[in-house]
């Protein structure tokens, strides 16, 4: 008897544990990991830095860093100003208006994904290179055929003005998600009540919708700015070819030119840190995330406001977009793969899929960084939605206990730029205790931090719209927890963790902004050998490769939406 | 049928709460979900617990379910223990032996109506054959033969009900909680399929402990309700005795609809609980419970409901009866009734007809109210 009150007392003092024995011991254990995984890296340099001031010498610091910061000013502010306006502007119109396109509102979050960062860019560069771009080339004949003739341009993608014009390019699908998914949750009431009090739909705009999105629009336009600062595929391409200098790609070089510059780089990706951090909070802090009253919960089809005769030229802008954005690069791409080498003549008997067998079966270089990137793909986002599905199903499960540690732990890589995980990897891991430099293992370490918050994101959307009275009537039906969790919570959330595999696979495999700072000839992938190849001219190569990635990319995206759309229709049937 | 009876030898499914108390900790302090509950609920009865949003019923109920973790108290399931604070002891919710029915249904959208009603036996580790040939029954009971192989998604708010009950009933343990379980339906299908759960009841004898805010639902199905008011219980006894001998003004009020005037006591003509108080409309002569505290003087509320007025003309009399005249201010027709606003001595009343006819406004009618149906509470 007197076991059985000892017992019942333990039991009655830690409640936790008698309802939860090994699966709550199992998800602590993966919590601390994924919390050493995130934070050690990190630490490491930031002790090694301050412990280490002799590597902070000042001097290091060259003169052409000034001119660099002012460029990354420039490019930063000026295409995140563009962006905001071209991806509002596109929100409204397929949120609001009878321009709107399906296919718009379906790709353009969907963009990132489907283009591989430098596929996408090298495309472009392809199309409108000063001499060789096809665009340019073809343009030129028209120009010929009426009398002017010039042996470059019109378009000169290698210009201050390109690099900010492509730099929005890749900004316009963070702010449209944003801006949409806000005007989407508006009540279309309020608007349908300025309506009637007779106000014109400009007028409804700006006093009504823009006011009520107010904190989405700051929210969006600072996204943009740290995804921008971030951003490193377009500016290493466009950047260099223009010869502007922007942060991300000047800590790159730092640490590529021998001897590389270890301490400036440090200096340098400290300041990138700050900045971003600063911006995030300014985030937090002016567009508190549902504090307007105004946005409900769901919103119902609306009565589009008519554009007459815009209504042409708001879908042609759109479709130019798409154009320009996704299908003339991969055109572009697939044109110059197929041939000898690049140039905008057309020659039809000469195209053949030599470069494809040069990058898949002739060169080791290429054809092992095409294994190492898929192999890497995939063992990352297998262990981050193992993990990631582990922790939020266990902590939904648990309703709610442990969440906000969890939370933090898998969110917080999402607010380094990749540069800053790239960096503090290779000085965490280059040295004892864990020598990884070199092989694929640093590459996985940094590729996992980079997938945590994917996975996370993608965990806690599959879990959290399962009510909460299906794990309870599963336990009251006589299961278990774990039995539960086996058989009710794992099922349910499958297609969302398989999505979340899929988005984690993808951005990782076409990785290039950390993998340029880990990757070398003992550790090839294809963001290094890509941005090898494009320095050393071999464009019809780098142009292979480019189409097999995002060929790779399209298809595992079609099945995520294949998956993901058939969980909705289960849902709504 | 082969669910229909319970195994004989058996110990009586019931359910005792005795002393059971939660508070939630808010941001500021506790606040107090149940205090000091005590009910019983006897083999074969379905129990009613009938009160507003945030009353404490739905918190009790999932404390019986093992659901939520009471601070203080004792439940005791079919002669056994599974919670008591005391003993520290807290079973958890699969052994408990329940069947519930939820107010999202939570049938799980992955499996098959056939899975969703097998999953509680399958955890019972029953072989396969005796898994399909209950099941099967329990789909015939409910009518559903026909969508065994249908997603819940597929069905109809009706049809999702029903798999929910069916699994409910399925491993004929004998104590079935329900949380609010028709309402989510719309009003026709609410009322079959609180028929046919009456029809099922007196098949099956389960025990069952039933949450609702739904006076109508409460009267319809319970064979007791238990008046839950902020934590407490308030009354508990059969539908007419709550309905007719309310004991607080709070079940009065919140069991169907009151006529409320205020007066002072003047006597107490037997020691029955009589009582003459004086009201604007004129002296009252109802009845107190409990008489207790009260004195001739003290300020009352006099409670009555619109149904147990008579309306009669003017001058047919009534001996027992209290009488007061009043003129229709306005009458509403509300179908199988006349509704009749009615003013009487400065206070407006409420008034119910069954009789076809509408009084035209200005009527000048006598209003009948037997002693027994005038309840008087104290005036807090």
């Amino acid at each position: 008897m007197a076991a059985a009150t000892g017992e019942a007392v333990s039991r009655r003092q830690s409640p936790a544990w008698t309802r939860l024995p090994s699966m709550g011991l199992v998800v602590g254990v993966v919590t601390v990991l994924l919390a050493l995984l995130v934070l050690y890296p990190l630490v490491t340099t930031l002790v090694r830095v301050l412990l280490d001031p002799e590597q902070l010498r000042l001097a290091e610091i060259d003169s052409a860093v000034p001119g660099m910061l002012a460029n990354t000013a420039i490019v930063v502010l000026f295409s995140a100003a563009l962006a905001l306006l071209v991806g509002s502007v596109f929100a409204w119109l397929n949120e609001r208006t009878d321009a709107s396109l399906r296919a718009v509102g379906e790709m353009l979050p969907l963009a990132p994904l489907l283009t591989p960062p430098l596929a996408g860019v090298i495309g472009l560069v392809v199309l409108f290179e000063p001499r060789a771009g096809l665009v340019n080339g073809w343009l030129r004949a028209l120009l010929g055929a009426v009398g002017i003739s010039t042996s470059s341009g019109p378009i000169n993608l290698y210009t201050l003005p390109g690099l900010v014009a492509v730099t929005a390019l890749y900004l316009v699908p963070y702010v449209y998600l944003v801006v949409s998914t806000s005007l989407r949750k508006l009540d279309p009431s309020l608007e349908e009540a300025s309506r009637l009090n007779r106000a014109g739909p400009l007028r409804t705009l700006v006093c009504v919708t823009l006011p009520a999105i107010k904190p989405s629009l700051i929210a969006a336009g600072l996204l943009a700015v740290i995804s921008a600062l971030g951003l490193f595929s377009v500016p290493v391409v466009i950047g260099t070819g223009a010869r502007v200098e922007v942060l991300s790609v000047y800590i790159f070089r730092l640490l590529e030119n021998f001897p590389p510059k270890t301490g400036s780089a440090l200096i340098l990706a400290a300041l990138l840190l700050v900045l971003v951090q600063a911006l995030l909070f300014a985030q937090r802090w002016l567009a508190p995330a549902g504090r307007h009253a105004a946005v409900g919960g769901r919103g119902f089809r609306t009565n589009p406001v008519l554009l007459g005769r815009l209504r042409p030229w708001a879908r042609g802008m759109m479709v130019l977009y798409l154009l320009v954005t996704a299908i003339l690069p991969l055109a572009g791409l697939v044109f110059v793969s197929l041939q000898p080498f690049w140039t905008p003549a057309v020659q039809w008997d000469r195209l053949s899929l030599n470069n494809y067998k040069t990058v898949l079966i002739d060169t080791r270089a290429t054809s092992q960084a095409l294994l190492n990137s898929l192999g890497l793909g995939a063992a990352t986002a297998t262990i981050v939605m193992l993990a990631a599905g582990l922790l939020m199903l266990y902590v939904h499960q648990a309703r709610g206990r442990g969440r906000r540690f969890v939370d933090v732990v898998t969110s917080l890589p999402a607010t380094f730029p990749h540069t800053i995980i790239g960096v503090s990897v290779l000085v965490a891991f280059s040295r004892p205790p864990l020598p990884l430099y070199g092989t694929v293992g640093i590459l996985l370490v940094a590729y996992l931090i980079m997938g945590l918050p994917y996975a996370a994101r993608a965990a806690s959307a599959a879990t959290d719209d399962i009510g909460l009275e299906l794990v309870e009537a599963s336990r009251v039906f006589r299961a278990s927890e774990r039995r539960t969790f086996v058989r009710i919570l794992l099922p349910i959330a499958l297609p969302g963790l398989a999505a979340g595999w899929i988005i984690v696979f993808v951005t990782t495999a076409g990785e290039l902004t950390a993998s340029v700072l880990l990757s070398s000839t003992g550790n090839p992938v294809l963001g290094r050998v890509m941005i090898d190849l494009w320095a050393y001219g071999s464009y019809p190569q780098v142009t292979a490769l480019a189409v097999i990635i995002t060929a790779l990319n399209g298809v595992f995206v079609a099945i995520m939406l294949r998956v993901a759309r058939r969980t909705l229709s289960r849902a709504v049937a | 049928m082969p669910i229909a009876s319970a195994a004989p030898g058996q110990t009586s499914p019931s359910v005792r709460i005795s002393g059971l108390s939660k508070a939630y900790r808010a941001r500021r302090g506790e606040v107090p979900a149940l205090a000091n509950v005590s009910l019983e609920i006897a083999d074969g009865e379905i129990l009613v617990l009938l009160g507003p949003s945030g009353c404490g019923k739905t918190t009790l109920l999932r404390c019986v379910a093992g659901l939520e973790r009471p601070d203080a108290g004792e439940i005791k399931i079919g002669g056994s223990v599974v919670f008591s604070s005391v003993r520290g002891i807290s079973v958890p919710p699969e052994r408990r032996n329940l069947g519930m029915v939820f107010q999202s249904y939570a049938l799980w959208p992955h499996m098959t109506v056939f899975d969703n009603i097998a999953y509680p036996l399958r955890n019972l580790k029953m072989a396969a054959a005796e898994v399909g040939e209950r099941t099967r029954a329990v789909l015939g009971v409910v009518g559903l033969d026909a969508l065994a192989r249908a997603y819940p998604g597929q069905l109809s708010g009706g049809q999702q009900q029903r798999v929910a009950l069916a699994r409910a009933i399925v491993s004929n343990e004998g104590v079935i909680l329900f949380d609010e379980p028709l309402s989510n339906l719309d009003a026709k299908v609410r009322e079959r399929i609180r028929l046919e759960l009456l029809a099922l009841h007196k098949d099956i004898r389960f025990s069952a402990l039933y949450v609702t805010h739904d006076q109508t639902e409460a009267a319809a199905l319970g064979d007791r309700i238990a008046v839950m008011n902020a934590g407490e219980v308030a009354q508990v006894g059969t539908p007419a005795e709550v309905y007719h001998r309310p004991e607080t003004r709070y079940v009065a009020d919140f069991v169907g609809s009151t006529n409320e005037l205020a007066g002072t006591i003047i006597e107490f003509p037997d020691n029955e609980g009589s009582c003459r108080v004086e009201t604007a409309v004129g002296r009252i002569h109802g009845r107190m419970t409990p008489v207790a505290d009260a004195h001739p003087g003290d300020a009352v509320t006099v409670i009555f409901r619109p149904e147990h007025c008579r309306i009669g003309e003017a001058g047919v009399g009534d001996a027992r009866a209290n009488r007061f005249v009043g003129h229709v201010e306005r009458s509403i027709f509300l179908g199988s009734y006349v509704e009749y606003l009615v003013r009487a001595g400065g206070a407006q009343l409420v008034l119910r007809s069954m009789d076809g006819d509408l009084l035209p406004e200005g009527t000048e009618l006598s209003v009948y109210l037997a002693p027994e149906r005038a309840r008087v509470f104290p005036r807090v």
